[in-house]
């Protein structure tokens, strides 16, 4: 039944007392009820279920990129410090052999010298033994000689000063 | 009724009826909750067969992961998450539900019955005492049985009438018999109130008409947002009251 504003206070009361009051609810409440309880149940079935899934599985997912991530970097910092370690390592290393062949290199270059200082002295005092044994054997003989040298030296001077330059020619 | 012009009349509360099962029935209402049932399965089977977790998920599914989400933030803020199961789903399925139902009546299909009153082709259900009353009638008896089944079949009537305080049990039994009568005509005062002004603004001439319905209509979408988001935070509040802990203080 339709109302007018006017009406609706009236038919209001005279539906307390009719039972076709529109706010005294009637059989469609049942059948309202029937229908939200369908829809709850496939919502709670088929929507709210699956997406609280997918929630979960969309979390476990961020967790697991975030652990992954962490072990990811972890890993690289481990690598990092073992090229580092590597790194200083081969260094030492590398300064170790330097240093090694730099004074294997000086105690060649002092041995050698010494060799050839020896070799140096050596010839020297051969050189000096050899002048002195030539010295000594020639020495005898120029003494010899110097007796004759001088009296012929002599003899010329007292002949004649004039000819004793071609004489000493 | 005959003071008043025929194209002056507004309806109040008027349903056609018939008689199903031996019951008077508002087919009206019933039609435009089927619809309203119906574009909610729909939305729901569209997730249900396209639902992904590791794809990019669509456009429903984003809809009804933002609701559940949100949901699910209120009952675990308001109660924790030993009752979500329950309340989770039913809270979902009311505020998609209402909000479905309410948006009904936006579409502007209107026509002027037999005796020149304005009629909307499809009512929005919650404008019938029977859709909130269904609704709130079927959350106070779920409420209640979960706050029987965590204090016992005597200890929750006790705790209901004590509260926090027992010389105020008049008063806290007076508001446990207002809260489904509140959070159903809350609902109806509020979409019936938007079928009347439709009624009214349908009273202006037609070549102004459209102004004010196109107005009107644009802020009972937000009213119907508004209420079916109301009355599924309600619904987890009144859970969570009935089933909170004694030492929990509020």
């Amino acid at each position: 039944m339709g109302m007018t504003i006017s009406g609706a206070v009236a038919v209001l009361a005279e539906g307390e007392a009719g039972g076709s009051n529109f706010l005294i609810p009637n059989g469609t409440f049942f059948f309202i009820l029937a229908i939200f309880l369908v829809v709850f149940g496939v919502i709670a079935q088929f929507v709210v279920k699956p997406v609280q899934k997918v929630l979960e599985e969309r979390e476990r997912l961020i967790a697991q990129t975030a652990k992954d991530n962490r072990q990811a970097a972890e890993q690289d910092a481990a690598a990092d410090s073992a090229y580092t370690q590597e790194l200083a390592d081969a260094r030492s290393e590398a300064s170790s052999v330097r240093d090694q062949a730099r004074s294997q290199g000086r105690s060649e270059v002092d041995g050698r010298r010494a060799e050839a200082s020896a070799e140096v002295s050596d010839r020297l005092r051969q050189a000096g033994e050899t002048l002195e044994a030539e010295g000594e054997a020639l020495a005898p003989e120029l003494n010899a000689s110097v007796d004759s040298l001088a009296n012929t030296l002599a003899d010329r001077i007292l002949r004649g000063g004039s000819s004793g330059e071609r004489t000493g020619q | 009724m005959s003071m008043i012009p025929a194209e002056a009349a507004i309806e109040v509360g008027h349903h056609t009826t018939a008689t199903w099962l031996g019951m008077t029935v508002n087919t009206d209402t019933i039609y435009s909750t089927l619809v309203a049932g119906a574009v909610t399965l729909i939305l729901a089977f569209i997730l249900r067969a396209k639902v992904t977790s590791t794809g990019v998920p669509g456009g429903v599914q984003l809809f009804w992961e933002a609701i559940t989400i949100q949901m699910r933030g209120q009952i675990q803020s308001s109660m924790g998450l030993s009752l979500a199961p329950f309340v989770l789903p039913l809270s979902v399925t009311l505020f998609v539900f209402i909000l479905v139902a309410n948006w009904i009546s936006v579409l502007p299909v209107q026509y002027t019955n037999a005796d020149g009153q304005t009629a909307e082709f499809l009512k929005p259900p919650a404008s019938d005492i029977n859709f909130v009353l269904a609704l709130a009638l079927f959350v106070f008896i779920c409420y209640h049985a979960a706050g029987f089944k965590k204090r016992g079949v005597l200890g929750y009537p006790k705790k209901v009438a004590k509260g926090h305080v027992a010389f105020l049990a008049p008063i806290n039994i007076v508001e446990e018999i207002a809260k489904p009568i509140s959070l159903s005509l809350r609902l109806f005062g509020n979409i019936f109130a938007g079928v009347i002004m439709v009624g009214l603004i349908a009273l202006l001439p037609t070549y102004i008409m459209w102004a004010p319905n196109a107005i009107w209509k644009t802020f009972d979408l937000f009213v119907g947002l508004i209420q079916a988001f109301i009355f599924s935070l309600l619904t987890i509040l009144y859970f969570s009251q009935a089933t909170e802990s004694e030492e929990q203080h509020h």
